[in-house]
């Protein structure tokens, strides 16, 4: 098979034309949609969430889950919010390393309870968002931390020579790029997919699944941490719900899962998941410019994440039927910890 | 009216491979039919066109003159066609009797009559004299015994074409001698039976008639009572390979004392000692459950060691996880390809070259290069079947799987002290056998220590130099291969101390 008939069955072909599609309906029924303004706002949505997307799906492919990504994300951008209103003579730089600093240590915490103590990282993580969101909530009282730092905010007001696209997208996509590129070519990337795919085999290989989860779930609250960094500048404050509405995490779950990262683990596509987040939000921003209300976008995010795991949940039948195992026994898909049997 | 299956013309092909290629064959009732071939030859894939799992590209099933057509597994087994896979199929959360009657679960007043569930599987259970309690979760059982639930419920069905895809390679010969009972019995039954499997001893024990098949090709139809073992070997593979055992050129120069264990007692094994000179390849005997594994397993630094020593070279060596022993030199090759040996659905390639990805790297990338020419050389050295480097494991047949293991141990990159092979020819075809044990000794001649556990009795008294009996976590003997007979080392494994 050719290479580009290969790529056009892929995976990311189909994303890439649903994107187009889209958009065509949209420039068709609306033509007056798609002004500057829009695009760079749809832009700005892909910053985050592209960086948020690099911790999760490297998450998934090691067969963990971090359920409290987003509210990792606010309680970063929150510390840094306080810490520059309290001291606006300190330069932020060192503030937004304080932030970074937390998604260390938070990333630690998940990596404690699910790869240290063995637990389901996706009933650890479920906790530790209602956590961080409590402590979050208690903390502000609910209300937002505006941010009076001019160099800081203008951070994500920059745009690449003149074109609608801020830097912070720019910065997104060579994350992506770079985080696809460990997976697809260094070591510690195929020791990731190799221990996702079966821990039990990978430790008797030599490999540890454990650190290796460990670390991403580290590299995760980091990529939180920086994810929630950008929102602020763009957002000019910092809050501890405007993640958890939007749902950014579970955007990133159904784009990885869209884009070919399996919820089994052990498989890496990371330039389809973000292809795949390009789609859900070109989505949801056409849906919003045509005027419809922000709950049908809801509706549509929550409609194609069950679509999403519906279509990875049955090629995993499919596997498991090949592995002549039947499906019954699985109990839904497979998100213990590596090296536990 | 004789029963007869008729299969013609039967051709399959996956992406690169050519399963099945107009193979054709009648099989008649109250007679057990072999089928044989080399790893990837195609049985299996056979059986499961006959199960309606897989559809064929061309070709007829027919069945006492009837042509079937299958749309699912269902159509096959309502046609009176029962598989019994390679892989076990149990629901492994579910208790022994509800696997049993999967899918004919008595039903009293719209719910499970759950005492007549039981009582019709204790029935069956005492008539195959196996000590299962209807009511455990089938996790809980030996694989040996998962593998006759299995057994169980296809005999259940009572379907007319029962078909088993090496069905002994799990079991230990008290359930062998069981199964084989079965097979006699459903026999004078009129049923018709396939029969698959490797070890060529068993086919002439238990079968009526043979059809070999070489690269999804049909070879021959022979009767069992007019052939012999050289004559079927030379069918399967295509030439002669004569005496396995009495060829193998072995070493007999030992080196010093590779390994020593000394008192080992983990969880499940106890006060177990021996020791291993450089260039001895020593085997491990005893019936399924009875240590073996453990004691490797405890060695190779993946379970914890209760008491006792272990010195690597004279050194005092304490492995608290499996890279640690990888790293001075030991490598083990696991019994379960599936659960702990092979990512199922990652390329042979990766599966390869997985213990070494830190030699096979340039700063800071893979060694595509490298990686390639390792795997290239792993599947030439087995021969494993397979169009390409990067087709998943999980599409390799049973025995080609195997092979990817044996593969990566064995590979250049391992600078390997001491090789630990655990049940290494499971499932493996006679030809590559007999490569595998030449392999042995050769790395042998090279110096390395071998531990070879097999529960076949006859490979491990001829391929290893010395044998260890194990039983119930303790080594009850040890013999030499001059002196081993299968009678010895049997009874041994089964001494009660
Ligand atoms: N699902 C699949 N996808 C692609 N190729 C497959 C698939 N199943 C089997 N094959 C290929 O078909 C060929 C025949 O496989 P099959 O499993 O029938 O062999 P076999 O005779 O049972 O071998 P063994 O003795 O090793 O079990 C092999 O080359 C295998 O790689
Ligand atoms: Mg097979």
């Amino acid at each position: 098979m050719s290479r580009f008939r290969k790529f056009t069955q892929s995976k990311s072909f189909l994303l890439i034309v649903l994107t187009l599609i889209i958009l065509a309906i949209v420039f068709i029924v609306e033509p007056g949609a798609y002004n500057r303004g829009n695009a760079a706002q749809l832009m700005a949505t892909l910053s985050y969430t592209g960086v948020m997307l690099c911790g999760i799906a490297m998450l998934l492919m090691s067969g963990g889950f971090d359920f409290s990504t987003s509210a990792q994300a606010s309680v970063a951008m929150l510390i840094f919010a306080e810490l520059v209103r309290r001291f606006p003579s300190v330069p932020f730089p060192i503030f937004m390393l304080c932030a970074l600093v937390f998604g260390v240590i938070s990333g630690s915490i998940n990596a404690f309870f699910a790869d240290g103590l063995g637990l389901m990282p996706f009933i650890c993580t479920i906790g530790m968002s209602s956590v961080w969101s409590g402590l979050a909530a208690l903390y502000t009282r609910g209300s937002t931390i505006p941010i009076r730092n001019a160099t800081f905010n203008s951070i994500a007001a920059q745009y690449v020579f003149g074109t609608p696209i801020p830097w912070t997208f720019v910065f997104a996509l060579v994350l992506v790029l770079i985080y696809s590129g460990v997976v697809k070519y260094t070591r510690f990337g195929r020791s990731i997919l190799m221990s996702g795919g079966n821990p039990t085999a990978a430790r008797l290989a030599g490999l540890n699944p454990r650190k290796i989860q460990a670390m991403l779930f580290i590299n995760n609250g980091v990529l939180a941490a920086v994810a929630g960094l950008i929102w602020a500048s763009q957002q000019k404050m910092g809050s501890p719900t405007g993640f958890s509405t939007a749902g950014a995490d579970m955007t990133c779950l159904t784009a990885s899962i869209l884009g070919g990262v399996s919820f089994m683990g052990g498989a890496g596509a990371l330039g389809g998941a973000f292809l795949g987040i390009i789609l859900i939000q070109v989505l949801a921003y056409s849906l919003q410019v045509m005027g419809l209300p922000n709950w049908v976008i809801t509706l549509i995010n929550g409609s194609l994440l069950v679509i999403a795991i519906s279509i990875d949940t049955f090629n995993v039948r499919r596997r498991m039927k090949k592995l002549g195992l039947k499906t019954a026994s699985m109990g839904g898909p497979r998100m213990g910890m590596p090296g536990m049997r | 009216m004789e029963q007869y299956l008729e299969l013609s013309g039967i051709s399959k092909a996956f992406p690169g491979v050519q399963a099945l290629k107009d193979v054709g064959f009648r099989a008649t009732g109250g007679k057990v039919l072999a089928l044989l071939g080399e790893n990837g030859a195609g049985k299996s894939t056979l059986l499961k066109i006959l199960s309606g799992d897989i559809k064929p590209d061309e070709g007829k099933i027919v069945l006492n003159g009837r042509e079937l057509s299958f749309r699912s597994p269902h159509d096959a087994l309502k046609s009176g066609i029962s598989v019994i896979y390679q892989e076990r199929q149990l629901m492994s959360a579910m208790s022994v009797m509800e696997n049993i009657f999967a899918g004919d679960i008595p039903v009293k007043n719209g719910i499970v009559d759950y005492k007549t569930l039981k009582r019709e599987t204790k029935k069956i259970i005492d008539q195959f004299g196996l000590p299962i309690d209807p009511e455990t979760p089938v996790m809980f059982l030996s694989i040996a015994h998962q593998q006759m639930v299995e057994i169980m419920k296809a005999y259940r069905r009572d379907s007319l074409v029962i078909a088993f895809d090496e069905p002994t390679a799990p079991l230990t010969d008290t359930e062998i001698e069981i199964l084989f009972n079965l097979i006699r019995r459903l026999k004078e039954q009129g049923k018709i039976i396939l029969y698959v499997s490797h070890r060529l001893k068993e086919i002439f024990e238990v079968t009526d008639e043979i059809v070999v098949l070489k690269d999804g090709r049909f070879v021959t139809h022979v009767n069992t009572a007019e052939t012999n073992e050289q004559d079927l070997i030379k069918y399967m593979v295509g030439r002669d390979i004569g005496d396995t055992y009495a060829n193998l050129s072995r070493n007999d120069k030992y080196g010093d004392v590779l390994l020593e264990v000394n008192n080992l007692t983990t969880y499940a094994v106890h006060d177990v000692s021996f020791s291993l000179r450089k260039g001895e390849v020593l085997g491990f005997a005893g019936l399924v459950g009875a240590g073996r594994t453990e004691v490797m397993r405890a060695i190779f630094g993946a379970d914890p060691i209760i008491s006792g020593e272990i010195k690597l070279e004279g050194k005092k060596v304490e492995f608290k996880t499996p890279k640690d022993a990888i790293d001075a030199g030991i490598a083990l090759c696991p019994e379960d390809r599936k659960e702990q040996g092979l990512v199922l659905w990652r390329s042979i390639e990766d599966n390869i070259i997985m213990p070494f990805l830190d030699k096979v790297r340039k700063w800071p990338f893979l060694d595509f290069k490298k990686s390639e020419r390792v795997t290239i050389e792993a599947i030439k050295k087995y021969d494993i079947k397979t169009p390409t480097i990067d087709k998943i494991v999980v599409e390799l047949s049973g025995g080609n799987q195997q092979k990817v293991i044996l593969g990566r141990w064995t590979s250049s990159l391992v600078n390997t002290k001491l090789l630990i092979l655990d049940e290494p020819t499971k499932g493996i075809d006679v030809g590559t056998k007999a490569e595998i044990y030449q392999m042995v000794c050769d790395l042998a001649k090279e110096g390395l220590g071998v531990i070879f556990i097999s529960s076949e009795l006859t490979e491990v008294i001829n391929v290893a130099d010395r044998i260890i009996v194990m039983k119930d976590g303790t080594i009850t003997g040890e013999v030499l291969r001059e002196e081993a007979t299968e009678e010895k080392v049997l009874a041994l494994a089964m001494a009660s101390n």
